[in-house]
């Protein structure tokens, strides 16, 4: 007997003595699972379930162990679109207990979701099977709309990417929906070629029974009422025009279907997006011109995604303390450790951030800081602040070539130190100690941060001013490795610029550590000056920290 | 190389000598005066007295680099119904009707203060003006307690609270040598960007002295060192009351965090002062403004060359 049919055997023993189950067809082998039918029971309640089995049981396939597929019911939590039950078992090496721990599971799901269909403490989003391939961004935090309201929104086209053959995928951003402005960075509000749509604000989930949604127009009809039937047919053409003027192929318009959804701090609006054809309006005037009847069309609905961008969503996962992400930035420099640093600032949820250098991107540039192969030849603030708007759709980033350096007495002294007094916080990683210099007889209101490394990343500095940077840096790179060998020239650049070694990964990750420092010293209310050294003297990479 | 701190010390004080900013003080001194007299003139029938200097010139503790000048305006008992009708009508009085081009607007509801700024000849200038009730009829010249309005704020109601300026002047008064440290502890504050309140420094720095008062060093180095390792040891423990106001803990005032926070940036310091005395020079730093006759400005002597790397740092700019 084979390995193959042992396990066989062995699940349809084990499954027939579970309690409660009643195996309908016997387990067989496929390539990748052992497939069977089973009837489960609960409560005097049966339903029978198609079951697939991975091959490797009790390992799983990526987050899944055993498949139950249940054909005869739709429309309830935790049901996906393929009629599989959407269960989640510890990992268990014991073949015998997790088979045991997922039929459990399995009754569970019976009795709380389909006999007495519990509510969940969290929402569980509609699953619905889009066709489209299209996804529309949004932001909606606490929100408050009439039922049946509707009105019209705007839209920019965000991305596009070619998924197969005459097909692409596109990502919009929403810039106005139900009647307010969202709230994204300062570059997406002002975006021009604006596309328009209509929302309609439904209330309840866009539902056919329970918790199935509707696919067909006549499922969802129950949602609409006249006026919002009426206002779409009233402005279908006008949408079609102005759409055209942006995009003369465009042969379709969005309409945003929002609904209320249980949210952390109240209830929200979430939204749906459907691509309506102009060629096939899903609705009519019954009998040619009665506006008294109006009917929907016995066709699909064509869904497409959306996705809620909210900046409490976007950076729930993780942020940086609010005395970073909230305040207005100036990077300084943006090669190997300022590129490094202003994507950190990003991701962690900073919103406006001002980007200084007067350099271009050179292939030399590309190992050891955030600029890829097609920024050759850009200047390096436009390059990156491209890819940090790429990131987030809450920063807004603003480029400047240089910032012509002044002394007291000066005549454009005032002027540089008010532009700089904007700043909250200066990130100065230029090792221009001329600017440091600057900023210590300036001494504008903004907190300076002055970051650099030494030879082979061995150390970084992290200065924070205070009007006393300079003076700090003088003493402190007494403290740190010490030179060994001038500065290297490479080729392709030119004599200006000799250089130490250090890879992407030697400085990026003392770069990483010091934003934590930096953003523990702002939950702590504690910003100190410190440098993180590492020694290679032995078998092991060392890592230590002082703070001046 | 090492550094002679009692030197440098002595040379931080120096370069930040009110008298070297003599010309622009006149100025301030001046601007005062003239709130003074309008103050004077507008509330003849409500002043105990004329206003009074307060704040850190009158103290003999201002550093130059950066200095407010305060008033209080010590208002009679029957001058107004209420503190706040006090507050309100002083903040009125600048906010509408007090004329001067250099005034900056808004002007500011402080806590306690009016919160005035001027331009003068491009530089702005802060000038808090406090106004106070005396506690009794006809006793403020006895007593010079006041009652002060303190505005609500975050979370804190409105609620009052005495002072006494005379008695914070005078607390410090003669006190030379703590005021020397005061001073330091002022210059370490303002170039380091640290939060403690100047009051705070005067408390801590008089009760160092106070404790140590049989073994203070004749070296300033000494005093300071004396006076930071006191900072360190107590500042999270030890209770502070308001001289003009035993029932105002002034250490209540601050988070045990805060606490925490100088009592670290005081064992930063005197640990890397130890360690090298050339440190000293990053803490208490020498206004570069006046620095001493024989220093010279480092940018003058920078050594140029083309494209030598002249640093052992990089970040970006030679980062290719």
């Amino acid at each position: 007997m084979t390995w193959v049919d042992e396990r066989c055997n062995l699940f349809n023993t084990i499954i027939a003595n579970e309690p409660g189950v009643k195996i309908l067809s016997q387990f067989i082998s496929t390539e990748r699972s052992f497939n069977g039918t089973v009837v489960v029971e609960v409560e005097n309640v049966s339903l029978r379930f198609r079951v697939k089995i991975p091959i490797g049981y009790p390992l799983g396939v990526n987050l899944f162990s055993i498949k139950f597929y249940c054909d005869e019911i739709v429309g309830y939590s935790h049901l996906n679109l393929d009629g599989s039950i959407c269960l989640h078992p510890k990992p268990e090496e014991n073949l015998k207990v997790k088979i045991r721990s997922e039929f459990n599971l399995l009754k569970i799901w019976i009795k709380d979701y389909y006999i007495e269909q519990k509510s969940d403490p969290h929402y569980g989003y509609l699953l619905i099977n889009s066709t489209v391939h299209a996804c529309m961004m949004f932001e909606e935090r606490i929100s408050v709309l009439d039922k049946n309201s509707h009105g019209e929104f705007q839209y920019i086209d965000f991305y596009r990417r070619d998924i197969a053959k005459d097909l692409t995928y596109q990502q919009f951003i929403a810039i106005n929906l139900g009647g307010r402005n969202l709230n994204w960075s300062e570059e997406i509000r002002n975006q021009e070629n604006r596309f328009r749509g209509v929302w309609v604000y439904i209330e309840n989930e866009p539902v056919k029974i329970r918790r199935e949604p509707g696919m067909n127009w006549k499922d969802i009809e129950k949602h609409f009422s006249k006026e919002n039937v009426l206002y779409l047919l009233g402005i279908a053409n006008s949408l079609m025009e102005e759409n055209k003027l942006i995009d003369p192929s465009i042969d379709y318009f969005f309409m945003m279907l929002g609904y209320r959804i249980p949210g952390d701090r109240g209830d929200e609006v979430h939204w749906e997006l459907i691509k309506i054809n102009y060629s096939s309006i899903p609705f009519s005037f019954k009998g040619g011109s009665n506006e008294e009847e109006i009917e929907f069309c016995d066709a699909p609905i064509q869904w497409a995604k959306t996705v809620n961008c909210s900046y409490e969503r976007f950076f729930g996962r993780g942020q940086l303390h609010s005395e970073i992400a909230d305040k207005n930035i100036l990077v300084i420099g943006i090669g190997a450790i300022g590129s490094a640093l202003s994507k950190h600032l990003v991701r962690g949820g900073s919103k406006k951030i001002t980007l200084v250098d007067y350099d271009i991107v050179e292939a030399g540039n590309i190992c050891r800081s955030e600029y890829d192969l097609h920024h050759i030849n850009e200047y390096k603030a436009i390059s990156l602040s491209k890819e940090l708007r790429s990131i987030s759709p809450h920063v807004s980033v603003n480029c400047i070539g240089e910032i012509d350096k002044t002394l007291p007495g000066a005549p454009n002294f005032y002027k540089i130190k008010s532009f700089l007094n904007d700043f909250d916080l200066i990130f100065d990683c230029s090792t221009d100690m001329e600017l440091s210099y600057m900023f210590d007889r300036m001494e504008p209101k903004s907190r300076i941060v002055n970051l650099s490394v030494t030879d082979k990343a061995k150390d970084l500095v992290c200065v924070i001013g205070g009007y006393n940077v300079t003076d700090q840096k003088a003493i402190i790179f007494t403290k740190v490795s010490p030179i060994t060998h001038p500065p290297n020239y490479y080729p392709g650049s030119g004599c200006q610029y000799p250089t130490f070694q250090a890879s992407y990964t030697d400085i990026n990750s003392l770069v990483s550590f010091a934003v934590r420092q930096i953003n523990f010293g702002f939950i702590k209310e504690n910003l100190q000056s410190f440098v993180i050294s590492t020694s290679d003297e032995d078998a092991l990479l060392k890592l230590s920290f002082h703070v001046y | 190389m090492a550094t002679n701190k009692s030197k440098h010390l002595s040379e931080v004080l120096t370069s930040h000598k009110m008298g070297k900013v003599q010309e622009k003080m006149d100025k301030y001194i001046q601007k005062k005066n003239e709130v003074k007299d309008a103050l004077d003139t507008k509330y003849s029938d409500k002043l105990a007295t004329s206003p009074i200097d307060s704040g850190s010139l009158a103290k003999y503790t201002a550093i130059n680099k950066k200095f407010d000048i305060d008033l209080c305006a010590p208002f009679m008992r029957g001058s107004f119904n209420t503190l706040k009708d006090m507050a309100d009508e002083l903040f009125r009085y600048f906010d509408e009707e007090y004329q001067d081009d250099q005034l900056l607007k808004p002007v500011k509801k402080q806590r306690v203060s009016i919160g005035l700024e001027f331009n003068i000849d491009g530089e702005v200038i802060g000038m808090d003006v406090i106004p106070g009730r005396e506690i009794n009829t006809d006793e403020y010249t006895q007593t010079f307690d006041l009652k002060l309005y303190v505005r609500p704020r975050d979370l804190s109601p409105e609620s009052e609270t005495k002072t006494n300026i005379k008695k914070h002047i005078d607390l410090i008064s003669g006190k030379t040598s703590e005021r020397e440290i005061i001073r330091l502890l002022k210059v370490w504050k303002h170039y380091n960007d640290k939060k403690i309140k100047s009051f705070k420094i005067e408390l801590l720095t008089l009760r160092a002295f106070e404790e140590n008062a049989i073994n203070i060093s004749d070296d300033l180095w000494g005093r300071l060192e004396m006076t930071m390792t006191f900072i360190r040891d107590n500042i999270e423990t030890i209770q502070l009351k308001d001289p003009a106001n035993s029932n105002n803990i002034v250490s209540n005032t601050m988070t045990a965090s805060e606490k925490n926070v100088i009592a670290n940036d005081m064992k930063t310091m005197l640990d890397n002062i130890e360690s090298d005395s050339d440190f000293i020079k990053t803490y208490f730093k020498i206004n570069p403004d006046f620095p001493p006759p024989n220093n010279d400005n480092k940018y003058g002597r920078k050594e140029d060359g083309a494209s030598v790397l002249t640093t052992q740092n990089f970040g970006y700019d030679m980062g290719r």
